[in-house]
């Protein structure tokens, strides 16, 4: 036997190298291994494609980058599988490394050794960053090796994809901690595997849970609330935000988490005694600390899920309470491994569930003033409002100081029909696209609300008329995008709005920059569309568009996407452009002359409830409530009335006021074929040709509907 | 020199160590037995820097063992469950001492094993429980201690590896110095090898001194007295035991052997004579004197 | 050079102390014999060298053996002094004897038969 002496550090090294040997093969088959076998393959097709269309790989430049720094990373796990087993390693790796805490034996073994528990500490570190952390690096480096053996190297956008990698590796040091912690906290390895979960899920769990009770309360609370929170707060959200979209800040959380648990599991490591091990929980105080906690946690989850089965109220409220109970019960027979003595602290899951309760109680009656909320005048900076059915690129952000005052007049408005409501909980109402979703920036801070605005539109006609019409608004519909970079815009189309028409009248209404016998160029559309919104009146907005044009490009970041506009009949120049000296035609037609086609039946039907009474129904049609039907005379006639009316959509639009309400008569247009068509399937029954009024009753077919505002 | 200052430890509701001192000087072996649950190898424990006592202090040559790396590295425990690394042979634990222990000698532990019939390159969890004593044993000395702490390291080995332990720690205790304390219940093999002990009962260090000063202070008689002796004159004597076998009195007291022998010879005796007492009967005498299993 | 008795009521100490007693009167030991160190013997014995270095005090005191440091201990060279001190304890403890069989009333001539019985023993063989 040598009389050698090996350094400590070195002799961990020794005893842990299967360790990296492990991780290493783990991280070499995601990473590296996939590159090899699926790099050649794309690479083929890539070249193959550039050789058919006589070009060279350089036109698939953005493409192959995409590929590199995203898609090939993901292709084994996808993005989230790569989450979490960076975090599922890093974990192991901990679990491993301090597994002898779980054996009074082992951890006697390792206590004996002459040096302080800080530099055992140390030393189990430096043996995770030599095995588990270097194994990864040589992995991503093997990556990148293999992507230069295949001549890709200089498509490679290498602050993204190191960022990612970075991000990765911080996903894997956090699962470290967590381990670290769990194994310190408890004494069995099952203990510490629960103890990771709690760590890792539940305060995002019970917040989300949270969020959606309170969601049935607060009728202005916005549906991204929680998204918002957590990705401001949560270390998970905002690292695995930041794989696929990097940026320093969402990190922030992450990073305090590491360092927080690290610490805490080193802080703890220090103290903790001996005889431990073979304990659910190392540390007596622990205990109640995690009771309460877990009381909170598996209380919310109870309550949630009776809740979510009965749907009441006091279901909530009982499930609360059962809840709490029944964990505080469980948590004392895990930690102690017997039933004896459960009701000893009583007083804990009494404490939870009244905080509990008190939070329901708070959310019922509104305390902290959230639906109330509304900021003063002069700290309102800017004022970005969005209405909720649309997407997030349609918000607008106001600034000038006149039209904030009419936006914060009309913010007022809001609030008032908010607080209107009755306390207690509802049913979410459901969507609409006339609610709508303000964001108050108030100096740094940011706070949005969500408005129903039902009865507040009728009333603010005068503010949206300055909004619509102010700079502002209109300066962010021609800054978009596609509009400061019309060469992003691979093809621009143009649809009617009818529900009636026939394949060449939708056809003649309709254009494609794509089709070879296109009249106009993309740059024509978006310089006479700059003229056109910037020129557009609240009054052109309150009538249905007559078209949809969608513009379909590629966006700053390489991904594609379709921007869809809707054009009113007052676009004069946009609509020239498209459609030339035919212009004034298809308007006409399609601002209701389809109405005047052949084979056209127009009735229409007078009764004695508002539209929004006949909308709100099931049914189609009310018999009971007709007071009078009338058939359109002649097509001129059919035309006029269908100039007259206005589609359902209409009612939705935020900043419009609602017309169901004082609308009567409804426009009812039939077409003959189809109705033909109908009879002879069975579909429709009792039709008497010569009495046309007879169609509505007759059949549940209807062709097209709309409304007369104000009749 | 080490030295235990008013320990306190206490598990739960019970005080396992309640107010325990002694010094202990180098070149001693110092016999520490105790009923079961005493708190010998919580005490044991706390020696070695593993448990930390509640109150109190244990300090070796004057510097405070708790977390302390060079006290530790001269301070061997000797667990009554023997513990060892996964899978690792003697060869493997003795790369892990020379790594950790600076004063960890493989030379020695070559001898040592040859001595106690060890092998080096076979698995350790292999060996039967007794054979993983010895391993322990070999493992701790040739670490090279200032003090060597065995929890029930006797009560493993058979009879000639016991003899070699013995001639191994006379070796060791004249050699260097060492501070041996055996815990354990085989009072036989403590009364030879060891020179003090301590009786541990209930978490208190109830009776602690020189091994021989320790027999010589309890003696038992037994004689013949010339005439009738009533229990109130026996009484007189504070016995910790007295036993009638029809004329004949055995009687054991706590007392010096001259003493006792005046006393008795006031009373004529036919008959007298003094019993050798072992170990063994004195720790029972002193259990049962503390109210234990009486 | 010594043995120790498990059974024996002495403790250990006294025995080795006797042992060598015994060996220096009966002549088994020579003067100025060298003794084991306390280390060799404590070894070889299996007994704590506490014990040892007590038993070899106790010798010293006696003056059995003589201390030279650095050199060792040594069976002291004054043996018929020893065995001149062996002989006077015997003899008091032969009259001690005496005067308790003179208590319980043994005559003069049981004892003088006694005698001549032990001596006769001994010349005849």
């Amino acid at each position: 036997m040598q009389n050698k002496r090996l350094h400590p550090v070195r002799f961990f090294l020794h005893r842990y190298f299967y360790l990296g040997f492990a991780m290493l093969a783990i991280f070499v088959l995601v990473l590296p291994l996939q590159a090899l076998v699926r790099l050649p393959a794309s690479l083929n097709e890539w070249n193959r494609m550039a050789l058919q269309s006589g070009g060279t790989l350089a036109d698939y430049a953005a493409e192959i980058r995409l590929f590199l720094s995203c898609s090939l990373l993901y292709s084994l796990l996808g993005l989230e599988g790569l989450c979490v087993l960076f975090a599922v390693t890093g974990f192991l790796s901990a679990m491993i490394l301090f597994r002898h805490l779980f054996s009074r034996r082992k951890g006697m073994l390792v206590d004996s050794l002459p040096n302080t528990r800080a530099v055992d500490f140390g030393r189990r570190f430096v043996c995770f960053l030599l095995f588990s952390v270097l194994p990864i690096l040589l992995s991503f480096g093997a990556y990148l090796l293999v992507i230069a053996l295949n001549g890709l190297g200089a498509y490679l956008l290498w602050e993204k994809l190191l960022a990612r990698m970075a991000v990765l590796l911080l996903i894997h040091f956090y699962g470290f901690a967590v381990g670290a912690l769990a194994c310190v906290l408890t004494g069995y390895f099952w203990a510490a595997l629960l103890a990771g979960a709690v760590l890792t899920v539940s305060f995002e769990g019970t917040f989300f849970l949270w969020s959606t009770i309170a969601g049935h309360y607060l009728d202005t609370m916005p549906d991204s609330f929680y998204q918002d929170w957590l990705s401001r707060l949560s270390p998970i959200y905002g690292m695995y935000k930041n794989v696929y979209q990097p940026g320093i800040v969402s990190l922030l959380p992450g990073l305090a988490a590491i360092f927080l648990m690290g610490g805490l599991a080193l802080l703890l490591y220090r103290i903790r005694r001996l005889e431990s091990a073979e304990h659910t929980l190392a540390f007596h105080p622990l205990e109640w600390i995690m009771e309460l906690f877990l009381g909170l946690v598996g209380g919310t989850l109870t309550g949630a899920l009776v809740w979510y089965t009965a749907g009441t109220e006091l279901s909530l409220l009982l499930g609360l309470f059962l809840g709490t109970l029944l964990v505080s019960g469980l948590c004392y027979l895990v930690f102690h491994l017997r039933l004896t003595g459960i009701f000893q602290r009583w007083y804990l899951p009494v404490c939870t569930s009244v905080v509990l309760l008190l939070a329901v109680v708070c959310l019922h009656y509104d305390v902290f003033g959230y639906d109330r909320w509304l900021p003063s005048r002069e700290s309102l900076t800017s004022f970005t409002f969005r209405p909720e059915l649309s997407s997030a690129s349609e918000a607008v952000t106001l600034t000038s100081p006149e039209t904030l005052d009419a936006a914060y007049e009309w913010a007022c408005l809001l609030r008032d029909e908010a607080e209107e409501q009755p306390d207690g909980m509802r049913y979410r109402y459901s969507r609409t696209s006339a609610n709508v979703c303000i964001t108050y920036q108030l100096g740094g801070r940011k706070v949005s609300r969500l408005y129903q605005n039902k009865t507040a539109r009728d009333q603010s006609a005068g503010l949206m008329k300055t909004l619509l019409e102010s700079s502002d608004y209109r300066s962010q519909q021609t800054e978009r995008f596609f509009f400061r970079h019309p060469e992003a815009i691979q093809s621009v189309s143009v649809y009617p709005e009818m529900s009636y028409y026939s394949s060449s009248s939708y056809l003649r209404c309709s254009a494609d920059t794509r089709d070879p016998s296109c009249s106009f160029t993309v740059s024509d559309v978006v310089s006479a569309l700059r003229q056109d919104l910037s020129a557009r009146t609240y009054e052109d907005l309150l009538n249905d568009p007559l078209f949809t044009m969608l513009l379909y490009g590629s966006e700053e970041d390489g991904r594609s996407s379709t921007l869809s506009l809707p054009l009113y009949a007052s676009d004069k120049h946009v609509l020239s452009v498209i459609f030339g000296s035919a212009m004034a035609d298809i308007v006409d037609f399609v601002s209701g002359g389809y109405a005047a086609s052949d084979g056209v039946i127009a009735v229409k039907q007078v009764y004695s409830v508002p539209a929004s009474a006949l909308y709100a129904s099931e049914r189609p049609f009310h018999p009971e409530c007709l007071l009078d039907t009338q058939v359109a005379a002649s097509p001129e006639q059919a035309v006029e009335w269908a100039r007259q009316t206005v589609s359902n959509e209409s009612a939705y639009r935020y900043y419009a006021p609602d017309f169901r309400s004082d609308s009567y008569s409804v426009l009812y247009l039939f077409r003959q074929d189809d109705l033909a068509d109908y009879v002879s399937s069975g579909a429709l029954t009792a039709y008497d040709p010569e009495h046309p009024e007879t169609l509505p009753e007759a059949g549940t077919f209807w062709f097209q509907r709309r409304y007369f505002p104000g009749e | 020199m080490l030295k235990a200052d008013h320990i306190q430890k206490t598990f739960g509701s019970r005080a396992a160590l309640d107010d325990v001192s002694f010094t202990l000087e180098s070149g001693h072996i110092f016999g520490l037995l105790g009923t079961n649950g005493a708190g010998k190898s919580t005490l044991l424990r706390a020696m070695a820097g593993l448990l930390r006592p509640d109150q109190g202090q244990v300090s070796l040559d004057g510097v405070p063992v708790p977390e302390n790396p060079a006290c530790k590295q001269a301070i061997c425990y000797l667990s009554d469950e023997p513990a060892f690394l996964m899978n690792a042979t003697i060869a493997e634990m003795s790369r892990m001492q020379s790594s950790f222990y600076p004063a960890h000698s493989d030379d020695k532990l070559a001898e040592l094993c040859l001595r106690f019939s060890l092998p080096l390159h076979e698995r350790i969890a292999t060996f039967s429980k007794g054979t993983q004593k010895r391993a322990q044993i070999c493992l701790g000395l040739a670490r090279n201690p200032q003090v060597l702490l065995c929890d029930e390291t006797f009560d493993g080995l058979d009879p000639v590896m016991r003899d070699s332990f013995k001639r191994v720690l006379s070796q060791e205790t004249c050699d260097r110095g060492l501070i041996t304390v055996l815990a354990g219940h085989n009072q036989q093999e403590m009364e030879d090898i060891c020179d003090s002990v301590g009786f541990l009962h209930e978490g208190k260090l109830v009776r602690c001194g020189d091994l021989d000063s320790l027999l010589s202070d309890v003696q038992k008689v037994q004689f013949i007295p010339g005439e009738a002796v009533e229990d109130s004159v026996l009484d007189s004597f504070s016995p910790l035991r007295v036993q009638r076998q029809g004329q004949l009195i055995v009687l054991t007291v706590r007392s010096r052997r001259f003493e006792l022998e005046d006393k008795l010879r006031s009373l004529h005796p036919l008959f007298l004579e003094f019993l050798p007492l072992s170990l063994e009967e004195i720790f029972i005498l002193e259990m049962e004197d503390q109210g234990y299993a009486k | 050079m010594f043995l120790i008795n498990p059974q024996s009521k002495l403790p250990l100490y006294e025995q080795l102390v006797e042992q060598l007693r015994r060996q220096i009167v009966l002549g088994t030991v020579s003067p100025d014999a060298p003794l084991p160190s306390v280390r060799q013997l404590s070894v070889e014995l299996g007994v704590n060298p506490n014990t040892v270095q007590k038993a070899y005090r106790e010798m010293e005191q006696e003056g059995l053996i003589v201390s030279i440091p650095g050199r060792g201990s040594f069976v002291t060279s004054d043996v018929s002094r020893m065995q001149e001190r062996q002989r006077a304890a015997e003899l008091s403890r032969l009259e001690k004897a005496l005067r308790q069989c003179h208590e319980i009333g043994i005559s003069r001539t049981a004892v003088q038969a006694l005698v001549n019985k032990v001596y006769k023993e001994e010349s005849s063989c």
